[in-house]
């Protein structure tokens, strides 16, 4: 809502500066978002006054003028006539810079200098309506000698209200002046409006008026105006509408919109004639009724939709925009002006469904006071008198079929003080009501009387935040919550997760947070199997775009977004890991909310450490993912995990595991498959993984078990086995530690050899057994005993060729 | 024999003193106090001397020996000490090579702020909540006293997937589930942080961002507990010399509703281009719970109040660390990530 500052001040005097009114609205909750002019783009150019002018001798389409600017005439050569002797128009002085830069000099057109130059509002680049396109002619009341932007008021300060959607009663200026007199302790000044018609009521334009559908319209009220002339607006008029950031058309229809800035009541002209049988009726549309509007488009209604009809068709859309046939024009003689009150929840609708967005219908599904149409009707009328566009043919007709009144509410004052914490006596509450004009009954407890103007005032709790709000919200104090002492203190899982990124960001990877909806393309690029269900997925149904439409199932697709969003900046070492959450639908149609589970995602590519003149960096490889899961999980107190060996379609067939926890899988882990990052244009090898927290979460020992420390020596025997590829590490483990029994402390596997001397399609393994007996000292040929039975079991359980 | 002794004792300290290296040294004492050494024979001579002689050189002899094995020592101290000087001396390293990497990773700065923001209340007894980020229409709205085609609705443009459940444009749906979870206990002290969803998109928004929700309720909890809390917490966040301000405002599900002002933190509350020169910069939203919404959750609003308020933590990052387009958050760049220490 734009306020222009002067425009205000015909309501309530203020002592205030525009931006001292700025600031007060604003601690008031009425927030000020800027104060701005019209900023006229031109500097020298005053009111003259025309005093004669003639045809310039040398020159056919020239013009010569004497001007005063009130202390001397002078003459200057124009370029068109439709100007006469007494005319204020702009006149910009040699010295004058207008739009654009141009400046303006003293010269000589053929034969005769020229003081000057009289101004088009267009060579202003002022967005009136000056009807034909010549010299711009001011109001006959202008000042001479003043500066163009002085008098018209261009340099005016327009107050820019950010509005909350509860102060619709801010969407007018009587609204505003309300404010500022609650705000300042000034009064309230408002123009009479009365309206007197000194017509016989036989000869009285009387309009039929009926509502159809009372739900939808409470009232409406209407005033038939005759004898109308339409004309352009004068100047001044024009200039506020400017302001007030409405384009001037034409008298009548400039009135309905100047009074619904003053008033925040929407109004409407309609040409009286064209309304069949002079006949208003408020009715719902018939499905499929046509209607052409003002924009000259064709709509289709539905029957949800509220229509202005006369006594044959749709003529209107009610609050939001009028027709074509019954529009305001050049030869209208007779004018309906409608100054109605609708329902705002169906304006808003019918606005949505046929993307429309008026000033009116924004005032409409914000809530305009339905106690106001009557004001707002005799404004305009006052005000076309005045302007002489026409006059009132007749009485007001006022259908108003669901009234309203102004609420009575309770107020507790002890209620308040201790709501707000704040001392302030019964007497101090009761004024700020006052001020604004409601009515105040005290006893042990106040009686406020808000009027309906301020729908936001609907229960007691409202009356304190105006309490507080009029009073300062700076006056109140601050204290602590007091009452019973609370623990603060994260959950067992909460401190998990940051621990979870402690130790990640403790491997060397850094955390990013993707968006949670993502490409449908994704799975295709991924290259997940069709009946995945992953590719189950929560769809927005507006999303921003296609890209962002639905919700993530899995967050590799987005760390992969960020390592190509990194490659491509020239950040080839990259390792990124996710916290976040991903979302399974529960079964189509969709009835409940999806299932949210809290994931861990891992994508890294490159060589670490970085570049160094003493450590070569290594590739990273599957072991560096799966050397950081080992790791997390271990820290995180998860035991007996273990891996297999998996093919997923996004990853490299050969490359792959899953975790398990015994029956459990906690995740996946391996090198992203060439096509897919061929799909993702990434040029290095990816390593990634993908964990379920939720899984990993429920298995958490959060107290750790003491071991004693071992009292007596262990021995270290080292094993080598040949053995065929098929046979995994963990197998040959899996065989010491059987074979071994309880002597076996720790295995742990140092080399892998293939090449020279080993067949192919077998490798060497080699292996460092610990033997430890917690209560004694360990003879070696007890230990050796073992280690033989170790090595025949791998020697005929695996076909283990067993090495030095 | 006597001055026999004295001259090969002059001759030892000189070549004592002479030795260049342990080994040279090794040499002279084998020389002169080995099995074969000078010492030695001299004192193998001692049986042709008269009988009462005996017992002075003898005595002679064992001093000389002593002395010369303490010098001995003392020299092979010396030599070991020059030796190891030398040695280190052609140890010496360029320190101004780098060291060897131990390569951390980053907590996302985002991550950083929350958990700041968490460390702040959970020092004044409050717990951290969590909700769904898919809400049914009840949760997000209505339970928050926006019922269907309340106009406020529209301050918050929202992805739907069903007319019924949506995204949830703002963490107070935590507030719902809480004292839906608590009523009718008391008291209820949390904070909320987690991902928010509105469609909208640039500079300054993002279709996905953050926030982190509060709630306290209890009895007797004022306006004045609220601006005492956020208080603490912008003195907490941002520096002692902190001031809040509240401005009044409009939250459906709050009344009174207030914006809250913290000195702007660029210019310590001069007025600058951050704070468009007003010296204070706005931070959140908050209000005293309204009644409908407690009553809604099963607290009776004559018998309990509360206060609530919900921050964004995009914006508080931006103004923590000077970063103009919260876009940048999201793109995960290292070169970004790098810079949060």
């Amino acid at each position: 809502m734009r306020v222009p500052y002067t425009w205000l001040k015909d309501f309530i005097e203020l002592e205030l500066s525009a931006e001292e009114l700025a600031e007060t609205l604003t601690r008031a909750g009425i927030e000020v978002e800027e104060i701005v002019t019209l900023a006229p783009q031109f500097s020298g150019v005053v009111v003259a006054e025309v005093i004669s002018i003639e045809k310039h001798p040398q020159a056919d389409k020239l013009f010569v003028t004497q001007v005063s600017d009130g202390q001397t005439t002078m003459t200057v050569v124009a370029g068109i006539d439709n100007i006469k002797p007494g005319d204020k128009v702009p006149l910009a002085k040699p010295g004058a810079v207008l739009p654009g830069g141009v400046k303006i000099k003293r010269a000589k057109l053929r034969g005769i200098e020229s003081n000057g130059m009289l101004c088009s509002a267009a060579e202003l680049d002022l967005p009136l309506n000056p009807g034909v396109d010549g010299i711009l002619v001011l109001d006959p009341e202008t000042a001479v000698g003043e500066s163009l932007t002085a008098a018209l008021g261009l340099d005016d300060p327009i107050l820019v209200l950010d509005l909350t959607p509860n102060r619709a009663d801010c969407l007018g200026l009587v609204g505003v002046a309300k404010e500022a007199a609650a705000l300042t302790g000034q009064k309230v000044q408002l123009p009479d409006n009365s309206l007197i018609v000194n017509i016989p009521p036989a000869e009285q334009l009387i309009p039929k008026i009926r509502i159809d559908s009372p739900d939808l319209c409470s009232r409406y009220t209407g005033l038939v105006i005759k004898d109308v002339e339409i004309a352009l607006s004068p100047i001044w008029l024009q200039v506020r509408l400017l302001q007030a950031g409405v384009r001037p058309i034409s008298n009548i229809v400039d009135i309905t919109n100047y009074v619904m800035w003053e008033w925040g009541q929407p109004l409407h002209a309609f040409d009286y004639e064209t309304l069949a049988e002079q006949t208003i009726v408020v009715r719902r549309a018939e499905a499929g009724e046509k209607l052409i509007t003002l924009d000259n488009m064709e709509r289709s209604l539905t029957n949800e939709m509220l229509v202005i009809a006369d006594a044959e068709k749709a003529v209107g859309l009610a609050g939001i925009m009028g027709g074509l046939a019954t529009e305001v024009t050049d030869s209208t003689r007779t004018v309906l002006l409608e100054s109605a009150h609708f329902n705002s929840v169906s304006i808003r609708r019918t606005g949505r469904s046929l993307g429309l967005y008026s000033e009116a219908q924004q005032r409409f599904e914000k809530g305009v006071d339905v106690n106001g149409c009557v004001q707002a009707i005799q404004r305009a009328a006052r005000l076309i008198q005045l302007l002489g566009a026409g006059t009132a043919a007749g009485e007001i007709v006022d259908e108003y079929v669901v009234p309203s009144y102004p609420r009575q509410i309770r107020l507790r004052p002890e209620r308040a003080r201790k709501l707000l914490g704040l001392e302030i006596s019964q007497r101090e509450m009761a004024a700020i009501f006052e001020r604004q004009g409601f009515t105040v009954q005290e006893g042990s407890n106040l009686h406020v009387t808000v009027p309906t103007l301020r729908a936001d005032l609907q229960e007691e709790v409202d009356l304190i935040e105006e309490v507080a709000r009029i009073y300062g919200y700076d006056k109140i104090g601050t204290s602590l919550p007091g009452g019973q002492m609370t623990q603060g203190r994260l959950t067992e899982k909460q401190r998990a997760l940051a621990k979870t990124r402690q130790l990640l960001v403790a491997c060397g990877l850094t955390e990013a947070i993707c968006y949670s909806f993502v490409s449908p393309q994704q799975f295709d690029k991924l290259n997940i199997a069709p009946d995945d269900p992953r590719r189950r997925v929560l769809r927005i149904s507006n999303p921003l775009s296609d890209e962002q439409s639905v919700m993530r199932t899995m967050l590799i697709g987005g760390l992969l977004d960020a390592l190509v969003y990194n490659q491509n900046r020239n950040q080839q070492n990259v390792k990124l890991f996710e916290l976040g959450t991903v979302f399974w639908p529960a079964e189509e149609p969709l009835a409940q909310q999806p299932e949210e589970r809290a994931m861990l995602g891992l994508a890294l590519m490159g060589s670490f450490p970085a570049e160094h003149w003493q450590v070569k960096p290594q590739a990273a490889d599957f072991y560096t993912v799966k050397g950081i899961i080992e790791t997390l999980l271990s820290r995180l107190g998860v035991t007996g995990f273990s891996f297999k060996a998996a093919e997923l379609s996004w990853c490299h067939p050969g490359q792959t595991a899953e975790v398990w926890l015994e029956e459990r899988k906690l995740g996946w882990l391996g090198q992203i498959h060439p096509a897919v990052l061929d799909n993702y244009d990434l040029t290095q090898p990816v390593l990634a993984a993908e964990l379920d927290l939720e899984n990993i979460l429920a298995q958490l020992k959060p107290v750790v078990e003491y071991t004693p420390l071992p009292r007596y020596p262990a021995v270290l025997r080292d094993v080598a086995v040949v053995v065929a590829d098929e046979i995994t590490a963990a197998e040959v483990i899996k065989v010491i530690r059987a074979a071994g029994g309880r002597l076996v402390e720790d295995v742990t596997l140092f080399d892998q050899y293939r090449g020279e001397q080993i067949p192919s399609g077998h490798r060497s393994l080699a292996f460092a057994v610990t033997y430890r007996d917690p209560a004694r000292t360990l003879k070696d040929q007890e230990v050796a005993k073992v280690h033989q039975q170790i090595e025949a079991a791998l020697s005929k359980q695996l076909g283990a060729d067993l090495r030095g | 024999m006597k001055e026999k002794l004295q001259a090969i004792a002059d001759q030892a300290r000189a070549e004592i003193s002479a030795a260049k290296t342990q080994d040279a040294l090794k040499q002279v004492q084998i020389r002169y106090l080995g099995k074969k050494g000078a010492m030695t024979s001299v004192l193998r001579g001692m049986g042709q001397l008269p009988p009462e002689e005996r017992p002075l050189v003898g005595s002679l002899a064992n001093k000389i020996r002593d002395e010369l094995t303490a010098l001995f020592a003392e020299r092979q101290n010396e030599l070991r000490q020059e030796e190891r000087l030398a040695q280190m001396a052609k140890e010496r390293l360029d320190v101004t090579l780098p060291g060897r990497p131990l390569e951390l990773g980053y907590l996302h700065p985002l991550t950083q702020v929350m958990d700041e923001i968490a460390e702040i209340f959970l020092g004044m007894g409050f717990t951290v909540a969590e909700g769904p980020e898919v809400e049914t229409d009840y949760y997000n709205f209505e339970a928050l006293n926006l019922p269907k085609d309340h106009p406020a609705r529209e301050m918050q443009d929202s992805f739907y997937f069903t007319p019924d459940m949506l995204l949830r444009t703002h963490t107070s749906p935590v507030q719902v589930h809480t004292m839906e979870k608590m009523a009718p206990q008391v008291p209820v002290r949390i904070i909320a942080p987690g991902k928010v969803y509105r469609r909208d998109d640039d500079a300054t928004h993002s279709p996905m961002f953050h926030q982190v929700e509060g709630l306290v309720i209890d009895h007797h909890i004022s306006l004045a507990d609220l601006k005492g809390t956020l208080l603490l917490f912008a003195q907490q966040m941002f520096g002692p010399h902190q001031q809040v301000r509240l401005r009044p405002s409009f939250f459906p599900f709050t009344e009174p509703s207030a914006e809250v002002d913290i000195t702007c933190m660029v210019c310590n509350g001069k007025g600058c281009r951050t704070c468009k020169d007003t010296g204070w910069i706005e931070i959140l939203g908050s209000g005293m719970v309204h009644p409908r919404v407690l009553e809604m959750s099963g607290y009776d609003p004559e018998e309990y109040t509360g206060f609530a308020f919900g921050m964004g933590v995009e914006r508080i990052a931006m103004l923590k660390y000077g970063v103009d387009d919260l876009r940048l958050f999201f793109l995960n760049d290292l070169r970004l990530a790098r810079q949060f220490r």
